[in-house]
């Protein structure tokens, strides 16, 4: 299924425009070039509209502008219906589906939106050897499901500046949901399993009627059968929240990527600042004690120099015997006065006379120097001893203080470094993620425990209903009278249990097989082969790249990859489950580097060749490396160009030459 | 919906499954088309119902021998 034409009429900067793709080469490959607000996203948002009712694409400014175009509105006479219509039309093996949304708007001068009257929505069937068939509002939903379910529309409809957005959310339920429409496995799951469900319980009360005893374990069967559907139920959400909490964790350690971590840092930081303010404290007490000590010493250190000189006096005194004096005064005196020594008795003669009396004139003299001397000694050695005292404290407080303002300097230089971190860096964005992270890491957990208590009550319950059902079925056998009732019971379960056997086998089948595809299709694509080991799709079909360490690696591949991670998965999503629709890829290069870009187009290449492509460049997207690619091979290449009043879109298709 | 729009899938593992249980498996494949023809008819269980006797009280016969 391709898109052949597509018609625009007054939908919103397209007055009446109508775009062909048709497929002229082996690459279905179809390209949209304008500039900026040109309207290539509103072309994007006329096929949502057109196929689902909705403009997931719109940006600010169109959201201000009423859906009818500009110029239709100012031409139009009061009270006049103007119709906004948008066709779009598949083509199959020349039979041709035609969707066609139409909007009716009344104008009125004195308003400032036209007024809306109505919308339709309808689908026709045609080819050449049939005829037409007109298919109404509901059939013509149904049909659109068939080949883009609305659920997984983003599959086909890519929006290349919201690609990084591809694999951030769970998406895996809707993915789920599509295959089973798609895949029919819808039938089997939401109308012939419950249906017979229901049959088997009518059936069985039926029995229970007859039987008291059977009523009773039917009672009982049904009691436990509806505690496993919601058990069921209750195990499938937590299966989802612990994919959505997957999914939440991978994105935040994708935008905390290379981010410290605040929380982290912060608590240094807090550490930093005390221990800043404590150093400061501790040299300011040091600095404090080294100058009592210094005003203590200051006087001792300027009479040291006298202190020393004057010790030095005194030891030379005593190595001459000057001190202490040699007799007393106080003898020598009483000898002299009495003429008879005072020691021996002896008279004096004149020589002894003389000789005492320069005795004693001699001590007189010393004595009373010596006595100073020896007072001034000891407070001066005690004096010269605290002095050393001190100057040894002073040393060691000055070591000390040197090694807290070495101290001092490293912590601020790592509160600057730690401030540089911070101010480079969103803090308010990245605690929010890191707080989202922490949460959660939680929920997984808490999620993970309460599967595990589920899935153990499941066990236990399925080996209760497998219990009773025997009860049931040993006691139905006693029951000759309803032997036609037994038979439609065992055919009604046995019928069941293959609806649910071939549900399940289909969906592991399909699961498997798109797995396998997106694997083939990623490393066939991708331009780093050796980096990726392999891709998983989870029971949930959510989709994780393992990197050839063995680690998951979705959340740190680059915008490159993950597009070709995307279409790898979508195009594997088409091929397995039958989904035959075209890929719409609106700025495919938007977040894609320069060198990827060449990669990107040889991709693209690859991918028209079965499929129908339709891309959306800017000219300089449009560049060198991607469009020596993709010139050779395109097939329509059509430009966006706004009429001079910049309210309309001028379409021109280029050829190629 | 008409017979042929039926996955083959379905059809390939309801057969398979079935394990030559023929009874069991024209009346799952009738059910499987019933439904696909006739979305959103109200009337299912009379048919369901209608269906199971048919097709049982041929199984049950067979079972029986």
């Amino acid at each position: 299924m391709r898109i052949d034409n597509i018609r625009l009429l007054n939908y919103r900067q397209f007055r009446d425009v109508e775009i062909s793709f048709t497929s002229q080469k082996k690459h279905d490959l179809h390209l949209i070039i304008g500039k900026n607000g040109s309207g290539k996203t509103n072309f994007l948002n006329a096929l949502n509209w057109c196929l689902y009712g909705d403009e997931p694409h719109l940006s600010i400014q169109s959201k201000l502008l009423p859906l009818l175009n500009l110029n239709a509105i100012s031409s139009a006479e009061e009270g006049a219906d103007i119709n906004v219509e948008v066709e779009v039309r598949f083509v199959k093996e020349q039979v041709y589906i035609c969707f066609v949304r139409k909007a009716i708007f009344k104008i009125f001068k004195s308003e400032d939106f036209p007024v809306h009257q109505s919308t339709e929505f309808e689908a026709t069937i045609s080819a050449e050897d049939m005829n037409s068939k007109i298919l109404n509002e509901e059939e013509a939903k149904i049909q659109l499901e068939r080949f883009i379910p609305s659920g997984i529309r983003d599959y086909f409809f890519f929006d290349g500046e919201r690609l990084d957005n591809y694999f951030k959310e769970a998406k895996g339920q809707n993915i789920r949901d599509a295959i089973i429409t798609i895949s029919q496995i819808e039938l089997l799951e939401s109308k012939i399993e419950p249906r017979l469900d229901d049959i088997l319980k009518e059936l069985r009360r039926a029995a229970g009627r007859m039987n008291p005893k059977l009523d009773n374990t039917t009672q009982l069967l049904e009691e436990a059968k509806d505690r496993y559907k919601n058990l069921k139920k209750e195990i499938q959400g937590c299966h989802k929240e612990i994919a959505i909490s997957k999914k939440g964790m991978e994105n935040c350690d994708r935008n905390l990527k290379g981010v410290p971590d605040i929380e982290r840092i912060e608590q240094e930081l807090h550490q930093l600042r005390a221990d800043k303010k404590h150093t400061k404290e501790f040299i300011k007490e040091y600095i404090g004690k080294k100058a009592n000590i210094l005003f203590d010493s200051s006087i001792c250190v300027q009479l040291a120099p006298s202190f020393q000189y004057s010790l030095q006096v005194v030891k030379e005194k005593r190595i001459n015997k000057e001190i202490p004096p040699p007799a007393s005064p106080v003898l020598l005196e009483s000898s002299l006065k009495n003429n008879q020594c005072t020691i021996c008795a002896r008279e004096l003669d004149s020589n002894a006379k003389n000789h005492v009396e320069e005795m004693l004139q001699e001590i007189k003299l010393s004595s009373e120097i010596a006595n100073q001397l020896i007072n001034i000694e000891y407070p001066l050695k005690n004096c010269l001893d605290r002095l050393k005292h001190n100057l040894k404290e002073l040393h060691e407080l000055t070591r000390s203080i040197d090694s807290k303002e070495k101290e001092l300097d490293k912590i601020e230089e790592r509160m600057d470094q730690i401030e540089k971190i911070l101010k480079q860096c969103n803090v308010e964005n990245v605690r929010k993620w890191f707080e989202q992270r922490k949460g959660y890491e939680e929920e997984h957990g808490k999620k993970q425990r309460q599967l595990g208590v589920l899935e153990e009550r499941q066990k236990k319950l399925q080996e209760k209903i497998a219990e009773l059902e025997n009860e049931f079925n040993e006691e139905m056998k006693k029951e000759v009278k309803n032997k036609e009732l037994s038979k439609q019971i065992n055919f009604c379960k046995k019928s069941l249990e293959i609806v649910t056997k071939t549900k399940e086998v289909i969906m592991h089948e399909t699961k498997k097989k798109i797995e396998s595809k997106t694997k083939d299709l990623f490393f066939e694509l991708i331009w780093k082969k050796e980096t990726f080991a392999d891709i998983e799709i989870s029971d949930d079909f959510d989709i994780n790249l393992i990197h050839f360490m063995g680690y998951s690696c979705l959340g740190s591949i680059s915008a490159a990859e993950r597009e070709l991670l995307a279409l790898s998965f979508t195009l594997a999503l088409h091929d397995v489950s039958g989904f035959e629709s075209p890929i719409i890829i609106d700025t495919p290069v938007a977040r894609v580097s320069d060198e990827n870009r060449e990669n990107l187009g040889k991709v693209f290449s690859n991918v028209s060749k079965d499929k129908q492509t339709i891309l959306l460049f800017t000219p300089s997207e449009y560049s060198d490396d991607i469009s020596k690619e993709i010139e050779r091979i395109r097939s329509n290449k059509y430009v966006f160009n706004l009429s001079a009043a910049e309210n309309e879109v001028v379409l021109k298709e280029e050829k190629y030459v | 919906m008409s017979k042929f729009t039926i996955n083959e899938q379905i059809i390939k593992w309801i057969r398979k499954n079935c394990d030559s249980d023929k009874d069991i498996e024209e009346f799952l494949l009738n059910l499987i088309y019933f439904e696909a023809e006739r979305t959103g008819q109200w009337q299912w269980k009379d048919n369901y119902k209608r269906m199971i006797k048919n097709h049982s009280n041929e199984w049950g016969n067979k079972n029986e021998n």
